[in-house]
């Protein structure tokens, strides 16, 4: 860190002290020093957006913000503000963009990782169950992983799996390790209990983003009888203890009504998450059925009904496929993330399974100038609509593309699947998309019967 | 079971500590020495530094379990003593290559729940506030602390030990005239 950044940090943790005394009262003046420390240009529209928030305080962010202040253990905000706020966001800021200049690769926000492919659940279509059940990263080797990521400026760690909590003694472990960093998890909950939210309570680090699927019948249809209400016990202990949680849900053809209605997010706020993340069903892996896939009109009912929950309900809401505005399209490659599978492979994506680098043989540095990644670098913003963002969902010939040119293979040990067949199977999807989307894209942006 | 994996690898150090300086001795080391893995280290402490404090914290809290009541002040002084003693080179070692704040801190905390009893019990039939009570408290225990700071700057001599003696006869009785003139002047 340099030393200005350091004395920043310093002034920033004298700023929170302050903070905490008083949030509703001083969080706008906060934000007003803050404006006057920062250049403009820097993190400018998300500043724009949090001072709308503070001016007018009758509304569903303030009510968010408030709710952290009584929901959750002072002493986990504090962590989340040195580790979100100081370490993955501004100091990220500073190292990313060294080394951006050095290499002209991208250089992520966050890595995703898979410390296992175990898992103790068998739902139908999950892509991890894809690995086999055998799969680990070692202690090591995601220390490994954490401690180049760091160098590069990466404080943002995120499990998935597998489920992550198989391996809850090391996870604990890597966060009390690796205290600067901020570890978020997504899990299916069942191994949350009693001891090990003490363990979360102790390192300050850990957030679960636990996976929910709409109603009772959807998710114990799709995950198995009793799973719902393991969920809800799982919350339940949670909030209690004053730990901080979202949730994750996938939504697909089937359950996009349920999970998307208005009656699901109230739930989700009764239960204490904080955030609720939504991840568009992908028809990956060979078994995969294309029935899942949303059609164009429930896709964008999503779109719409999201964005009326984030300027109504106190639950901070992403859609991820219909949110590439927020973010210029395309995350992956390592723009803001890329993802390491419980084999080593450094994949651009959670649902991109394909690879040309190994953790066991490359640094994350050079996987990030690898071929693959840079196509995607150099390849990125795939499409000007950043409804239409994934190089595989909604611009297939994309990926097809930079597989084929980089030479990368594909990561699935159990059933290789090549990238014409996966591409292939979205084809029909894409083409049915684009007209909505279109429409969609021009409609928020300067369309004149809106008049937006 | 997290207890003596804990008090475990604070052997290790402690016994790594014969033969190394702090600075020098890796996580590695005290897991070798321990024999466990990496992993456990990291799930209980976060670095040696943080095992150092767990060191201080939990084998204070055995050494003055004692002496809860602090009628015999001077006898829990010195164990603090003696246990500096017995852990000649943790201590030193601290003081030599930790911010040596920490180490001060670590005496303060100690020494300040036995002279804030020593400061009650004496002003306890006296009319003082309680703000002068904590300052008559810290100005005793900041007198301690030097005495102890300058005992470690010279590598803990035994023949300063006697000093010591000379500090409680210092400090026998004037508590109680500190106190007292507070009265006098509120």
């Amino acid at each position: 860190m340099s030393f200005s950044a350091k004395m920043m940090n310093l002034g920033m943790r004298k700023v929170y002290d302050y903070l905490e005394k008083d949030p509703k009262t001083n969080l706008p003046k906060l934000m007003e020093m803050i404006d006057k420390v920062l250049p403009e240009s820097v993190y400018a529209p998300q500043r724009k957006v949090f001072r709308e928030i503070l001016e007018d305080q009758d509304n569903n962010w303030f009510e968010l913000i408030e709710s952290v202040w009584t929901d959750i253990d002072p002493q986990i905000i504090r962590k989340f503000f040195e580790n979100f706020i100081m370490n993955a966001n501004l100091d990220w800021a500073e190292k990313r963009e060294k080394v951006m200049e050095e290499y002209h690769c991208n250089v992520p926000w966050a890595i995703l990782l898979d410390p296992t492919s175990a898992c103790n659940m068998h739902c139908t279509g999950c892509w991890a169950a894809e690995y086999g059940n055998r799969l680990n990263l070692s202690f090591d080797e995601i220390d490994s992983i954490i401690t180049q990521g760091k160098e590069l400026g990466v404080y943002m760690y995120i499990y998935t799996g597998g489920e992550p909590l198989m391996r809850k003694q090391d996870l604990i472990a890597l966060c009390n390790k690796h205290s600067d960093c901020e570890f978020l998890a997504f899990t299916n909950a069942t191994l949350i209990d009693e001891e090990f939210a003490d363990e979360m309570l102790r390192v300050k680090n850990f957030i679960p983003a636990i996976s929910v699927e709409g109603s009772e019948e959807d998710t114990d249809s799709r995950r198995g009888k009793g799973s719902y209400q393991r969920v809800v016990r799982a919350m339940e202990i949670l909030r209690r203890k004053k730990l901080p949680f979202g949730v994750s849900c996938c939504y697909t053809s089937q359950n996009l009504d349920s999970i998307s209605s208005e009656e699901f997010i109230d739930q989700l706020v009764s239960w204490g998450a904080k955030f609720a993340w939504f991840f568009h069903y992908m028809p990956v892996g060979n078994d995969a059925v294309t029935q899942l896939l949303p059609s164009p009109q429930q896709r964008e009912q999503m779109y719409h009904r999201i964005r009326q929950y984030r300027s109504t309900k106190p639950i901070f809401t992403i859609d991820f496929q219909n949110d590439g505005e927020y973010v210029g399209g395309c995350i992956a490659g390592g723009r803001n993330y890329l993802h390491i599978n419980p084999n080593g492979d450094i994949e651009p994506c959670v649902f991109i399974h394909y690879s040309d680098s190994n953790i066991r043989e490359k640094t994350l540095l050079e996987a990030l100038t690898s071929p693959l990644f840079m196509a995607y670098h150099d390849g990125q913003p795939f499409n000007q609509n950043h409804l239409r963002p994934c190089p595989m969902l909604e611009n297939p010939e994309k990926l097809q593309e930079m597989v084929r040119r980089t030479g990368a293979h594909s990561t699935d040990l159990q059933s290789p699947e090549s990238a014409e067949h996966l591409c292939g199977k979205c084809l029909e999807y894409a083409q049915n998309w684009t007209e909505t989307a279109d429409r969609l894209w021009q409609c928020s942006h300067c369309c004149e019967n809106c008049k937006k | 079971m997290s207890q003596m994996t804990k008090q475990a690898l604070a052997n290790s150090l402690k016994s790594l500590l014969q033969k190394k300086t702090l600075n020098k001795i890796t996580i590695k080391d005290i897991v070798d020495d321990c024999g466990v893995n990496r992993q456990t280290f990291y799930y209980h402490f976060q670095d040696v530094y943080d095992l150092v404090d767990w060191i201080f914290h939990h084998d204070f809290e055995r050494l003055l379990k004692d002496y809860s009541d602090y009628t015999n002040w001077h006898q829990g002084c010195r164990r603090i003593l003696d246990y500096m003693q017995e852990n000649r080179s943790l201590v030193l070692n601290v003081y030599h290559s930790v911010n040596r704040v920490q180490l001060e801190d670590y005496l303060k905390s100690w020494l300040k729940p036995i002279l804030s009893s020593i400061v009650n019990e004496v002003a306890q039939s006296m009319e003082i506030s309680q703000e002068n009570r904590e300052f008559v408290t810290d100005v005793y225990v900041l007198m301690m602390v030097g005495f102890f700071m300058e005992w470690m700057e010279y590598d803990m001599p035994k023949d300063k030990l006697g000093k010591l003696d000379k500090l409680f006869y210092c400090m026998d009785g004037s508590i109680a005239y500190t106190l007292g003139k507070f009265e006098e002047t509120k």
